[in-house]
């Protein structure tokens, strides 16, 4: 391992989270807020980064598999210490709330230690939303795209910091590809941005609804999330949502290349199914349990849909006042997640089709003991790492759940508002059941709760393997 | 630059290292999902799996915007399907492929490596030949590059142990006096290039130039090794290539004396050449190679078996040949040649590496090519009338330390500079680099 190297990423990582608070610095400035919290956790981050640079400047621009897991691990915890900087300072939040509320916003998660959201001055809510929008195509990502310094190195730290199975290159070079990728973010959020404005949104309301929006994270600015807006505008948010928890390597082929195929792709159309059905479902059981007019049954439901598959967690109306089962079912969404290389959490859709597939190979080998079955994907066979990386990360992912619920249960909160928070750290989606749902927040939960929260969020971000491996005994080994 | 690479074998994934650190956006089809993975790991490239005969796949690999493609894999067959392919959809792209049937190697313009159709073949047996023929141009050097201009020509060599460049720094050692250029130092595997105060070591590897007229044979002492006695050269093997080789020196007028085991291409041989001894013995006989070495001056194992060719060449070394040069394909081999006191290793494959990246090299130079296993970089440019090169003496100029000016051709004649040294409009400069830097230069190259 190159340790010393390890440390300049890290330190430059920092100096990347804290000079994008100079953004929400010049909002407050244009405001007449008081720019002193962010301009002291500015000056902080960036005082870090200079001694990491000058400690490290013999650094040998070298990276194994390890330091890719080590520098995105460690990175993402100290993005979350150092982004949550502001919230402290500013004298809202003690520290445990503040490293959950930035752990929230760069894992795209969105729950909230804020009570009253519509306090906080303009300029923290924006980096609030800024923290989302770096956190959705990832901070490291960033990096690979800004520094020229990586070579191989990179493909290590791209690994351990984008979602899904496999990761496939869009381009040859591994800095080209971070750039596309960032640049179709940004095209698409700058859409977003307009679009919001066009539907009656402020300038500034946009940018944080489409900064939290595109990454999926669904920070809002307003107490009643997107409830507070106009009809348009939660239309307009369904779509980006949408965007956001598709496949960006679908986006790039379709915007760049004009490569209208890559709209077949077999995980595109399961994650339109999955949308449809359930949205269907969803009206269905409405129809019966409210008198709400079609549009409302079918925004709302479509709304609810989409913000929790994609693991947003914006709300436009409370749903905890639906019928049960379409509380267990949003569960399951939970679960499901969005499309791999996308901003969403969640299991991801590809590994969910994965899994489903072996059930024919199963049932064909009962029938005819001795019939090769192959599963397929994109006409393509898939391979047993894939299978294996999806069986792992499901039964994985569910015992991680399971013990998170059990203990934040042990710290005296109710078994399912444990399981929901549990659930919704791990699928980066925001609202989880009872206490902790849609139209509430997270500041009752104790401190050593929201530490615990706070790293699940970072540790589901990065698909558990990640952060895992520095557990293991191998990695430390030489 | 968007290259594609077909083939994942040395030459594939050397090309794919070199040119994917030069900057270029390379895509490689390999197919072996082993390697495959491997390449992926280890490299900034894209790789695709499968056989890139099959056209789809060529096509996603971005067949139509490649500027250049390289098909280099095992199978003459393969990559000639490959390139008739490529050449039907993007007959824009410059297409390399590799074939090494003798079928190939005898005609006579594939053989000069000419184009066919837009599309080059070329072949790792000739460029071998080629870099063995090189090599005997220089005595006791284990790597010669030539250049096509004014005779220049860097040499690597093993410092012996009773060089006076020992154990002091550089420019303390009046190189002046030898009109001799140390322009890099293989220090244990890193690939320096030396100031004034670097300091040489018994194990250490050199590069040089020099402009003696006698050329390297004069500094020899220099290097701590004898100068040579015997001028016979023992060639072991009697294949294409050796033969090859035998006829190439025997017009030079050097005595040449080839070993080999079948009778029947004892007697082809014999007949096809004029002045060469044939010998029909088996050159693995232990007492037979160390008398053929005793009188030799070098002795090459040019047999179709590596692990041959390694035995005979220490064989040679204890019976007292000046030098010995084996022929080896495998990565382990050829790291591991050297420390068993192998002069020179001639790997077709890395040597056909070689000859595609000069093939390759930037139009605005005049000619360029590694050393040192691809870890130096070395070019040959013109000094255009508004470089920053003509702006004051060589040693003012500020150069970075990772440069070094190896030699200047002015008036068809080589002269190695000085830091007194003033260029003049229309120089060429050999300058080298270690491998990465070659991008520092452009500074100096273009307007002031």
């Amino acid at each position: 391992m190159n340790i010393l190297f390890d440390l300049r990423m890290l330190s430059l990582l920092i100096g990347l989270v804290g000079g994008f608070q100079i953004f929400p610095v010049l909002l407050a400035l244009g405001m007449d807020e008081d720019p002193s919290p962010l301009l002291h956790s500015i000056a902080m981050a960036i005082t870090t980064t200079l001694l990491g640079l000058l400690f490290t400047r013999k650094a040998k621009s070298e990276m194994s598999p390890r330091d890719g897991f080590l520098v995105t691990s460690l990175g993402w915890f100290l993005a979350a210490f150092f982004g949550g900087l502001p919230y402290y300072l500013q004298g809202g939040l003690d520290l445990p709330s503040a490293f959950f509320e930035a752990a929230s916003g760069f894992t795209t998660t969105g729950s909230s230690t804020m009570t009253d959201i519509e306090v906080w001055p303009q300029s923290i809510l924006l980096w609030r939303s800024i923290t989302q929008w770096l956190g959705g195509m990832g901070m490291v990502l960033m990096m690979i795209a800004i520094l020229p310094l990586l070579g191989t190195g990179g493909t290590q730290l791209m690994k351990a910091e984008v979602p899904g199975p496999t990761k496939d290159r869009m381009t040859p070079r591994l800095i080209s590809t971070a750039r596309a990728l960032w640049s179709v973010y940004t095209m698409i959020t700058l859409v977003g941005i307009g679009g919001f404005i066009v539907f009656g949104m402020s300038p500034l309301d946009a940018v944080n609804h489409a900064f939290t929006g595109i990454a999926t994270g669904g920070f809002s600015t307003k107490n009643l999330s997107m409830g507070y807006f106009s009809t348009g505008a939660q239309w307009w948010a369904i779509l980006i949502m949408f965007m956001g928890g598709t496949n960006f390597l679908i986006h790039y082929r379709v915007l760049v290349h004009g490569d209208w195929k890559a709209l077949t792709y077999e995980e595109f159309l399961g994650y339109l199914v999955v949308i449809s059905g359930f949205t269907l479902y969803c009206v269905l059981v409405l129809l019966r349990a409210v008198d709400w007019s079609l549009e409302e049954m079918i925004r709302h439901a479509l709304f609810q849909v989409i913000s929790i598959m994609t693991t947003t967690g914006f709300a436009s109306t409370d749903w905890e006042q639906w019928p049960a089962v379409l509380q267990l079912l949003l569960g399951v969404l939970m679960v499901i997640g969005g499309m791999s290389g996308s901003t969403g959490g969640g299991l991801k859709v590809v590994r969910v089709i994965i899994l489903l597939k072996t059930i024919p190979a199963v049932t064909i080998r009962l029938l005819q003991p001795y019939q090769i079955a192959v599963s397929k994907m994109d006409r393509h066979p898939i391979s047993r790492e894939i299978l294996e990386n999806a069986v792992a990360t499901f039964v994985l992912s569910l015992g991680y759940v399971l013990c998170g619920a059990i203990l934040l249960n042990a710290m005296d909160m109710d078994l399912l508002s444990a399981l929901g928070a549990s659930l919704t750290a791990w699928a980066n989606v925001g609202p989880g059941f009872n206490t902790v749902g849609a139209m509430d927040n997270f500041s009752h939960v104790p401190d050593f709760g929201k530490i615990i929260l706070g790293s699940m969020m970072i540790v589901g971000r990065l698909e558990i393997f990640t952060i895992l491996m520095l557990f293991s005994h191998k990695f430390w080994k030489d | 630059m968007k290259i594609i690479i077909i083939g994942s074998g040395v030459v594939g994934t050397s090309l794919a290292k070199k040119l994917s650190a030069d900057g270029h956006h390379v895509v490689v089809i390999a197919q072996e999902a082993a390697v495959v993975k491997q390449v992926q790991e280890s490299m900034d490239v894209q790789v695709m799996q499968g056989d890139a005969a099959d056209g789809s796949l060529l096509q996603s690999a971005g067949l139509m915007e490649a500027e250049l493609i390289l098909a280099v894999t095992d199978s003459d067959e393969n990559n000639i399907i490959t390139t008739l392919m490529a050449q039907t959809y993007n007959p824009n792209a410059k297409i390399i492929a590799r074939v090494r049937k003798k079928q190939f190697l005898d005609n006579p313009v594939i053989a000069k490596g000419l184009t066919l159709g837009g599309a080059m073949l070329f072949s790792p047996e000739h460029a071998a030949v080629e870099m063995v023929l090189d090599l005997l141009q220089v005595d006791h050097a284990f790597e010669v590059v030539p250049f096509k201009l004014g005779m220049v020509r860097i040499a690597g060599f093993h410092l012996g142990q009773d060089s006076p460049l020992l154990g002091r720094p550089l420019q303390e050692c009046d190189l002046a006096k030898y009109s001799t250029l140390v322009v890099a130092v293989d220090q244990g595997g890193e690939v320096v290039i030396p100031s004034g105060r670097t300091v040489l070591q018994a194990a250490d590897r050199v590069m040089l130039t020099t402009e003696s007229p006698n050329g390297f044979a004069q500094i020899l002492p220099l290097l701590g090794r004898p100068p040579v006695q015997h001028r016979k050269i023992v060639i072991a093997g009697g294949g294409w290539k050796g033969e090859q080789i035998a006829r190439e020196i025997e017009k030079r007028g050097i005595p040449v004396v080839i070993l080999e085991k079948s009778l029947s291409r004892c007697q082809e041989l014999a007949e096809s050449l004029d002045n060469v001894d044939v010998i029909h013995c088996d050159a693995t006989d232990p007492a037979t190679i160390r008398h053929m070495a005793k009188r030799a001056s070098t002795l090459i194992g040019m047999t179709g078996q590596q692990e041959v060719n390694l035995v005979l060449c220490l064989l040679a070394r204890q019976g007292g040949a000046g030098r010995t040069i084996a022929l080896m394909d495998n990565e382990a081999y050829l790291t591991l040649a050297p420390t068993l006191g192998i002069d020179a290793v001639v790997s077709p494959k890395l040597a056909a590496v070689s000859k595609i990246m000069r093939f390759l090299s930037h139009s605005k130079v005049i000619d360029a090519a590694t050393a040192f296993n691809g870890q130096l970089d070395a070019i040959f440019v013109e000094v255009q009338a508004r470089s920053r090169l003509l702006a004051s003496p060589l040693k003012s100029l500020g150069l970075p330390k990772a440069l070094i000016v190896a030699a200047v051709v002015r008036d068809e004649k080589m002269i190695v500079p000085k830091g007194d040294f003033n260029f003049i409009y229309g120089d060429k400069a050999l300058i080298i680099t270690a491998a990465g830097h070659l991008h520092k230069l452009d500074l100096y190259l273009g307007a002031a």
